[in-house]
């Protein structure tokens, strides 16, 4: 016996001309079978007949159907005509794809850099003072040089020596890294490598003198450190580990500021002595 | 361009060759305008649908994973198309809830009946009718019977336009026939009864 639905089913696609040979076969086996049916298809074929005949929409006519192309392609200029400039339409430019990822690192890596330095910013770490650093102080009188002086020095020593520790631990590490890279550059990277190599053993040198002037050397030599450093960040291509190394060792640097370390000593004497 | 299947014209349309996608809007104009116009109602609104089904289906030619399914594929973005054009319709609706500018009905009006004078007795209360029945269906039950009666789809076209089965869509425009015999056979028997009167 068969469903009501699958009747239902058969029913619709005779109505509509989608019933195959042998479904048809089956339908007028069904109706022929049982009346209450076949009054049921008959009244709903002739409800269709009634409704095929009101419900009508008219063609719009060949002239129209003639101008859909031209309409669409009319539609189509005006709005590539209308469209930004290219300029402000960058990311359907093909070569943009083709760099999105490299773009995207990009513009992670700034925004990390400004977070960085707007970081700093609000951390309240001052910038160095510009010119001589103890300008600023050169007015301050006060007793007892010598005995600053020693204070000074021990606690220079002190810092240097940690700061030294510290950055020889990523020294070390820096020169594992091996980056892959050109020749020429590979060639710049050993040679900087090398100049580093021989400030890190001035400043071992350095390290038993306690006086000002070696100090001030100490400082120097840190300054030329830097810059050294930041020469070996501008090679071209660094790879992630060889900048991410730079600039830890670029930190601990910064920690051995001497000049700032000086004020500090200065500050704290004068104000142990009052 | 007439010899080649649908997938070879998709392939030859992605490869910037307009008039193989002017040859594929040529195949599926007329089912694309008639789809949006058993669902939207007006030549204006059925017109404006086709008009941007053809500017989408060129934006999205290249996500069609199967090029020879072209067909149920724009017939889809053209039901999807006029079903947003509806419900725009329906927000813009007049204040005093006029079904003005988005019902089927009211674009036909003037289109029929012809000059029949039989027709012409009996258009008006059936018509009248046929427009509050089918106007009152659900709307899964109208569009799968718009579709089929105005559009002339397949019920497989159809199915796939409403992402359902073939077996709803029957369903649907059995229970849809069905109202409007309920509610049209009276109708039909008066008028019959009035012609037979008048014929003698």
């Amino acid at each position: 016996m068969k469903k009501a639905r699958d009747i239902e089913s058969l029913i619709i696609d005779e109505l509509f001309d989608e019933c195959s040979s042998s479904d048809k076969a089956e339908l007028d086996s069904i109706l022929e079978n049982d009346s209450a049916r076949r009054e049921e298809f008959n009244s709903i074929k002739e409800t269709m007949d009634v409704v095929s005949r009101e419900l009508k929409v008219n063609d719009p006519g060949e002239e129209y159907w003639d101008n859909v192309w031209d309409t669409f392609r009319n539609r189509v200029l005006v709005e590539e005509r209308e469209a930004k400039p290219s300029l402000f339409r960058f990311d359907q430019m093909a070569w943009v794809q083709f760099w999105k990822p490299a773009l995207q690192i990009g513009v992670v890596a700034i925004m990390l850099v400004l977070g960085i330095f707007i970081g700093k910013q609000l951390s309240g770490v001052s910038a160095p003072a510009e010119g001589d650093p103890d300008s600023t102080y050169s007015d301050i009188t006060y007793p007892y040089q010598e005995e600053i002086a020693r204070k000074k020095n021990e606690y220079m020593l002190g810092v240097a020596d940690s700061s030294l520790n510290e950055s020889r631990d990523i020294i070390d590490s820096f020169m594992e890294v091996n980056p892959d890279q050109s020749i020429s550059d590979i060639d710049r990277f050993t040679q900087q490598q090398d100049k580093m190599g021989r400030i890190l053993e001035d400043l071992t040198l350095l390290r038993a003198s306690s006086d000002d002037i070696q100090l001030q050397r100490y400082s120097n030599l840190f300054d030329e450190l830097e810059i050294v450093l930041g020469e070996i960040a501008t090679l071209k291509g660094d790879p992630m580990q060889l900048q991410y190394e730079v600039r830890s060792l670029q930190e601990g640097i910064r920690e051995l500021n001497l000049r700032e370390r000086l004020k500090e000593v200065r500050f704290q004497t004068v104000n142990d002595r009052r | 361009m007439k010899h080649l299947s649908d997938a070879e014209l998709v392939a030859r349309a992605l490869n910037d060759q307009m008039q193989a996608f002017q040859e594929l809007i040529d195949r599926y104009k007329k089912k694309i305008y008639y789809t949006a116009r058993g669902v939207v109602g007006t030549h204006q609104d059925a017109e404006d649908v086709l008009q941007d089904v053809m500017l989408q289906a060129l934006r999205s030619l290249k996500k069609l994973r199967q090029p020879e399914g072209f067909g149920p594929w724009i017939v889809r973005i053209a039901f999807n198309r006029s079903i947003d054009i509806k419900r725009k319709r329906k927000r813009e609706v007049l204040p005093d809830n006029s079904d003005e500018g988005f019902d089927f009905f009211s674009s036909i009006r003037n289109e029929n009946p012809g000059s029949d004078p039989e027709r012409l007795l009996n258009s008006s209360d059936i018509s009248t009718g046929i427009q509050k029945v089918v106007r009152d269906l659900p709307d899964s039950q109208k569009n799968a019977f718009l579709l089929k009666h105005i559009a002339s789809l397949s019920i497989k076209e159809i199915a796939m336009a409403m992402n359902c089965t073939e077996s709803t869509v029957k369903t649907n425009i059995y229970r849809a026939v069905q109202k409007l015999r309920d509610e049209l056979s009276p109708l039909v028997k008066e008028k019959q009864t009035q012609i037979g009167v008048l014929g003698a």
